[in-house]
């Protein structure tokens, strides 16, 4: 048996032995003293019934009253007058017995009804061990009860236990896992980073892309699912260059789906600088499931064009294919939650994320479809303003790697990014820079040194733009509700 | 200015004062009680007392040395401490015990109340005189009785026997031997002189001939509180007045107490209480038995069936008249009990099935006037019952002497001495003077009580089974009082002891 659990319940039975302990010594207390209160009311009651033939000098009644009325509660009583030192007892000697054996109830009795005048002392004696014993075998009792009730809380501690060690090691798996999933991040992001700037054919990067991403994913399920869904932030919505977003995904697409005959995806709009605040993510999802959607639609060879465009201020993605359209009937209904068309066993999730998407960026979702012609699905978008090029940003990471992959992305987006591996170097560098330069600070340091620390004497420098750049879950910084909190990603893509 | 202001509740506080007391206060602390003695209060005296209203004020002007507390035990009376030491009683007297001018009672008045006891005679009082004061009578005051000593300078009285008398504490309680203080008696006479310094919670302030006396409590007595009632009124009853007229004296607050002695239904005073709120009850225990005493004349008239047969009749008619009362199968129940065959047979006769009616001519005092309404029906098995021979031509110069009585007497005696005394004075056992001074003296000498209880078993069944008295009915005793005064009083002592009244 594991040596906690046996500590455990060596700590029940002395628990349990404490209890009866206690028990013991309350039944044993209760008997004696509640014997002796009984036995005081009883002494009071024979008084009162011999008193008068005590007073009046007749012994002999007074003894026959006591004798037939004592005998079962009482081995003896004595009479012993105020001020003399002889009274007489019933029966002869019980005021000698000695005090270790016998107990004794003291009744006063007066002369008077007014209890001034004491005419002497009754003196009433019982056995001092009985009403111990019967203490003691009322703890027994209560011992042989309360036994069962023992062992089950043994067997239930055993269970618990069990349960315990089960518990802990998933817990130590689970930790482990997310362990992994935070540390794989940066080198993923490097990896991929440094996949960009590869000279290679547009597939192959496409691939590496994504399985890049799928690791990426793999790793932030795995952050999600133990340490909840709020371990692994998402990135906040901000303005983001689609055109490329939407490259990379079709690019998957095409390679995922190229065993299929006459099956063409075709993106115009790849060049076009349209941005727009999304959660980039959330919209290669958004892509990729609409892309596929359409794909599914196909009985044979088909196309699929998605386009991007910018009209009244606002960002036009449309994913049009020709496939087998939509009946009139389920036209209306679909973007709704369960309600899917045209695929076996799909659970109309897609369409429903994707309108939902949309309209949690402000945009809007729209379905045309005709059967026999095709469906065009049109999602516009509030179109955010290109940034400007030049602009700056300040890192403070203490991680090399993790410098090296926002560099890569910070080039790529055309951002001035300057990374600082310690607080001191950052107090350096910052001399010159506007207060409204975005900075970015990982929570752990080393050294103990916490982020958050850090950007908050930054705002009390004046700096406006803070955002944490870490693994742990934007709760853990809800006290500082001036600071935002993205992953480990760069923001810029 | 100030002084006006403060005036308004100046006035209405003493208002409220004056109110309380001046005319709350008095009103509760005096008590009207009625009573069917009319006699002057020189007519009573401790020594003497036969009848309920006598029994009454000298219970309430006197102390013995020792009393019965409101829980039948026995308890100091004038006497703080009493106690054997060999065959010697002392009795330590009460400190700062004095009468209401403030003269101090202590052991000699005691000494000299037992003597004078003894020099007026008496059944108990022969006994304790022979055993204390040797075989001559006394015939003064200053007659001496070595058996009877006043020590540490008045404190202690000592009563010197040859052996223990385990009776006579319990004996001491009967207002008999009350203590007189010695200024308030006449020496040449022996008559009660002064009846405001006695030795009682009250004494008399007042009497205004008729049976009209005022009591008031003497501040000096260890009974004595505020609680008590401080003034008693005796208010005399000269009418016949049936019991709802007598308790109607309540509701128009002629009286506030109707004491055990009048009223004698406790039934009729139980509901009386219960139909009108304002009033506190108490009953003792049943200790009042009616018996029928068959005189000389009803013994040759009527057979011992017979006898059993009417004492049956009359039993049942109790028992369905009364809700309090029970039927008894013997006199003594307490002290003298019948022993278990002894009381299957005296039960098997008078439970006899048989009915009969006797036709004799029989006069019975008192007959009808215990039951109220029934004459009919008695006289359907009694058909020439009448309560005395009615007067007219033929009727006898003399009344004759009649064949039954119905009488109340009480059984509530604590000691079974006192008891056969107070029995054999009633001449209930139907023996000879000296058969019952030899009866009684060789009773007396039994040291110990069971050969005594023997004794009294014995005639008390010869009486039973000879049916010269036979049991009817057993009861308890009554008083009614006016709220806010509560009983404190005992259960098995029969009395109207006022200042055992505490307002509540």
């Amino acid at each position: 048996m594991d040596p906690e659990i046996k500590k455990s319940i060596r700590k029940l039975f002395v628990k349990f032995l404490v209890f009866q302990a206690v028990i013991f010594a309350a039944a044993v207390l209760l008997s004696v003293v509640s014997t002796a209160y009984f036995k005081q009311r009883l002494g009071a009651q024979l008084s009162s019934a011999s008193r008068d033939s005590i007073l009046s000098g007749d012994a002999r009644q007074a003894i026959i009253n006591m004798t037939s009325s004592m005998s079962r509660d009482f081995s003896g009583m004595a009479w012993l007058p105020t001020g003399e030192e002889q009274g007489f007892s019933v029966p002869a000697g019980a005021d000698k017995v000695s005090r270790l054996l016998r107990a004794v109830s003291r009744v006063r009795v007066y002369f008077d009804d007014e209890r001034r005048f004491p005419a002497g002392d009754l003196f009433f004696y019982y056995s001092r061990w009985a009403p111990a014993a019967w203490g003691v075998l009322a703890w027994l009792i209560l011992a042989l009860l309360s036994l069962p009730v023992a062992f089950f809380e043994r067997n239930r501690l055993i269970r618990d236990y069990d349960l315990l060690l089960e518990l802990r090691v998933k817990e130590s798996h689970a930790n482990l896992a997310a362990q992994v999933a935070h540390d794989i991040r940066s080198p993923l992001a490097a990896l991929g980073a440094a996949a960009q700037n590869l000279q290679l054919p547009e597939e192959q990067r496409a691939l590496i892309d994504g399985a890049v991403d799928r690791m990426r994913g793999i790793a932030d399920d795995l952050l999600e699912r133990y340490r909840g869904p709020a371990a692994a932030p998402k990135a906040a919505p901000g303005a983001r260059s689609l055109a490329g977003l939407i490259s990379q995904v079709v690019a998957e697409k095409r390679l995922q789906h190229k065993g299929k005959p006459g099956v063409a995806i075709e993106f115009s709009g790849a060049g076009e600088e349209i941005q727009a605040a999304v959660d980039p993510k959330e919209l290669q999802r958004l892509v990729s499931n609409l892309v596929n959607n359409s794909i599914e639609a196909f009985n044979g060879p088909g196309m699929v064009e998605v386009s991007l465009s910018a009209a009244d201020g606002k960002a036009v993605l449309q994913v049009k294919d020709d496939g087998k359209g939509i009946p009139p009937e389920l036209l209306s209904r679909l973007g709704q939650k369960g309600v899917t068309h045209g695929k076996p066993g799909g659970n109309g999730l897609g369409l429903y994320h994707a309108r939902a998407a949309a309209e949690g960026w402000g945009g809007s979702f729209r379905i045309w479809s005709e059967p026999g012609r095709g469906t065009v699905i049109t999602i516009e978008l509030p179109r955010a303003a290109a940034r400007a090029a030049g602009r700056a940003a300040v890192l403070l990471d203490d991680d090399l790697l993790v410098h090296l992959n926002w560099k890569m992305a910070a080039k790529t987006a055309g951002v001035d990014l300057k990374a600082y591996k310690t607080p001191a170097e950052l107090a350096a560098g910052l001399a010159d820079l506007p207060k409204a330069t975005p900075v970015y600070i990982d929570s752990d340091l080393g050294g103990g040194l916490k982020g958050e620390d850090v950007a908050a004497q930054l705002r009390a420098a004046g700096f406006t733009d803070l955002t944490m750049a870490t693994g742990h879950s934007p709760e853990k910084f809800a006290s500082s509700p001036w600071l935002k909190v993205i992953g480990k990603e760069p923001p810029w893509k | 200015m100030k002084i006006v202001k403060i005036w308004p509740p100046l006035v209405i506080g003493a208002a409220f004062f004056a109110a309380f007391k001046f005319s709350g206060a008095p009103a509760q602390a005096e008590l009207k009680v009625m009573s069917n003695g009319i006699a002057p209060v020189t007519a009573y005296d401790p020594s003497s007392a036969v009848f309920a209203p006598a029994y009454f004020l000298l219970e309430n002007i006197f102390s013995p040395l020792l009393e019965y507390s409101s829980g039948d035990e026995l308890v100091s009376g004038a006497a703080e401490r009493f106690e054997w030491a060999g065959s010697e009683a002392r009795f330590t007297m009460r400190s700062g015990f004095m009468t209401a001018d403030g003269r101090a009672i202590d052991a000699a008045d005691a000494e000299q109340s037992l003597k004078r006891l003894f020099i007026l005679g008496g059944r108990e009082p022969d006994l304790l005189r022979a055993l204390l004061c040797g075989g001559a009578p006394l015939k003064k005051l200053s007659d001496p009785c070595p058996g009877l000593e006043v020590r540490e300078g008045g404190r202690v009285l000592a009563m010197k026997f040859s052996e223990r008398k385990p009776f006579l504490f319990h004996l001491l309680t009967n207002i008999s031997y009350a203590v007189i203080p010695r200024g308030s008696i006449e020496p040449a006479t022996l008559k009660i002189k002064d009846y405001r310094n006695t030795s009682g919670p009250y004494f008399v302030s007042r009497d205004a001939g008729g049976g009209s006396i005022e009591l008031q409590a003497n501040p000096h007595h260890y009974r004595y509180s505020k609680d008590i009632p401080q003034k008693v009124r005796i208010i005399p009853l000269l009418e016949n007045l049936k019991n709802e007229e007598a308790l109607g004296r309540l509701l128009s607050g002629k009286i506030d107490y109707m004491p055990i002695f009048l009223v004698r239904n406790a039934d009729d005073k139980a509901r009386f209480v219960s139909d009108n709120g304002g009033y506190n009850a108490h009953f003792s225990q049943p200790i009042r038995m009616v018996y029928a005493v068959f005189t000389d004349r009803g013994l040759k008239t009527l057979t011992a069936e017979e006898r059993f047969f009417i004492a049956k009749k009359l039993r049942s008619l109790y028992k369905a008249r009364r809700e309090r009362c029970e039927a008894p199968d013997q006199i003594f129940k307490m002290e003298g009990a019948l022993s278990r065959p002894q009381l299957q047979a005296i039960r098997g006769r008078l439970e006899a099935p048989a009915e009969r009616v006797i036709k004799k001519k029989l006069t019975a005092p008192g007959l009808f006037s215990y039951f109220w309404g029934d004459a009919e029906d008695i006289k359907k098995w009694l058909p020439n019952a009448a309560e005395s021979v009615p007067p007219g031509p033929g009727a006898p110069a003399r009344p004759a002497e009649p064949d039954f009585r119905l009488v109340g007497g009480d059984i509530g005696f604590q000691d079974d001495v006192g008891l056969v005394s107070y029995y054999l004075d009633m001449d209930f056992f139907r023996m000879s003077a000296p058969e019952k001074k030899d009866w009684f003296e060789k009773y007396a000498a039994f040291r110990d009580k069971k050969d005594r209880m023997k004794m009294l078993q014995t005639l008390h069944y010869r009486t039973l089974a000879a049916a010269h008295v036979l049991p009817v009915a057993l009861l308890p005793y009554a008083s009614v009082a006016r709220k806010p005064w509560a009983f404190e009083a005992p259960g098995m002592v029969a009395g109207d002891q006022l200042w055992r009244l505490k307002r509540n």
